[in-house]
């Protein structure tokens, strides 16, 4: 048995790789692991760089052009099948986007548009990756 | 290395609390896990955890790549997919994100839209949601080979 129970809520940790826990209405529990962010990035879309003014997992960033950079992961995920969202701040960003090249084990790429559909330099570019890490 | 084998773990002070020194890592209230933050606030577990996502195929037969909490996927028509969860959300009032490629260059297609509801379809149901897809320069509907969605919110 693998429990840690406090106060009847329950961590269950007996399936190799997985921890759940009682969700919030307590009818259905919820895979902690899954759950979880493996990555995010806040990062400064402008200038040279692109430093990250935040992050988790995510070990470097690169601009790869107007608006399209990548990054680095710290731990690398286990598939290329994960879900990532992107999006961005910027007096003409609308909308972000994984780059058409930007599903890989060891890295993300963020494109962020403008309305028409151009890519454009986001003053912060922001994504959030869900899925398995290696 | 010792190992404590125990079925339950009862605070000493606080019954629901677990301390380390003396700051509180764990406590547990009804249906509500907290932890220490990375600053010294508390944070639930359950609210930021995300309760599904899932990455499809949207095109051709559609299909998962991969997914967590989804029962399945229905080509609703074109560009329009909707997202049925295997345990449902407590309401209707979660955070839902889809996620989608642009193929930029090529068709332009997939630019990221919202929740649909221009197909009369219910778009965020406590057991789905519905997303949608366009193509950014003409605004049609449009199939994308990268489709699917993230959820934030209260399970049932």
């Amino acid at each position: 048995m693998s429990v840690l129970e406090l106060n009847g809520r329950i961590f269950d940790a007996s399936t190799t790789g997985t921890l759940t826990l009682t969700g919030e209405g307590g009818a259905a529990t919820t895979d902690v692991t899954q759950g979880l962010a493996k990555a995010w990035v806040n990062l400064e879309g402008t200038g040279s760089g692109v430093p990250a003014r935040d992050s988790f997992n995510v070990a470097s960033t690169t601009d790869t052009g107007t608006g399209n950079y990548s990054q680095t992961f710290t731990n690398n995920m286990s598939n290329d099948d994960y879900a990532h969202n992107v999006s961005g701040r910027g007096s003409t960003v609308c909308f972000g986007s994984p780059n058409d090249g930007g599903y890989a084990t060891s890295t993300m790429a963020l494109y962020l548009f403008n309305v028409s559909g151009s890519l454009v330099d986001a003053t912060y570019a922001i994504a959030t990756l869900h899925g398995d890490l290696a | 290395m010792s190992t404590l084998v125990t079925n339950t773990i009862t605070g000493l002070s606080t019954a629901a609390n677990i301390t380390i020194g003396s700051t509180p890592v764990v406590s547990a209230s009804a249906n509500s896990l907290t932890v220490r933050g990375e600053g010294s606030a508390q944070t639930s577990v359950q609210q930021g955890l995300n309760k599904h996502w899932v990455n499809i195929n949207g095109t051709g037969t559609i299909a998962a790549r991969d997914s967590f909490n989804n029962s399945s996927i229905t080509d609703v028509n074109t560009g329009t997919y909707q997202f049925t969860f295997t345990n449902n959300m407590g309401n209707d009032d979660y955070c839902a994100a889809n996620i989608g490629k642009m193929n930029r260059g090529t068709d332009n297609n997939g630019g990221s839209g919202g929740v649909n509801t221009a197909d009369g379809e219910a778009d965020v149901l406590t057991s789905s949601f519905v997303v949608a897809y366009i193509n950014v320069a003409s605004q049609a509907d449009v199939d994308v080979a990268y489709a699917g969605g993230h959820v934030k919110g209260d399970l049932a």
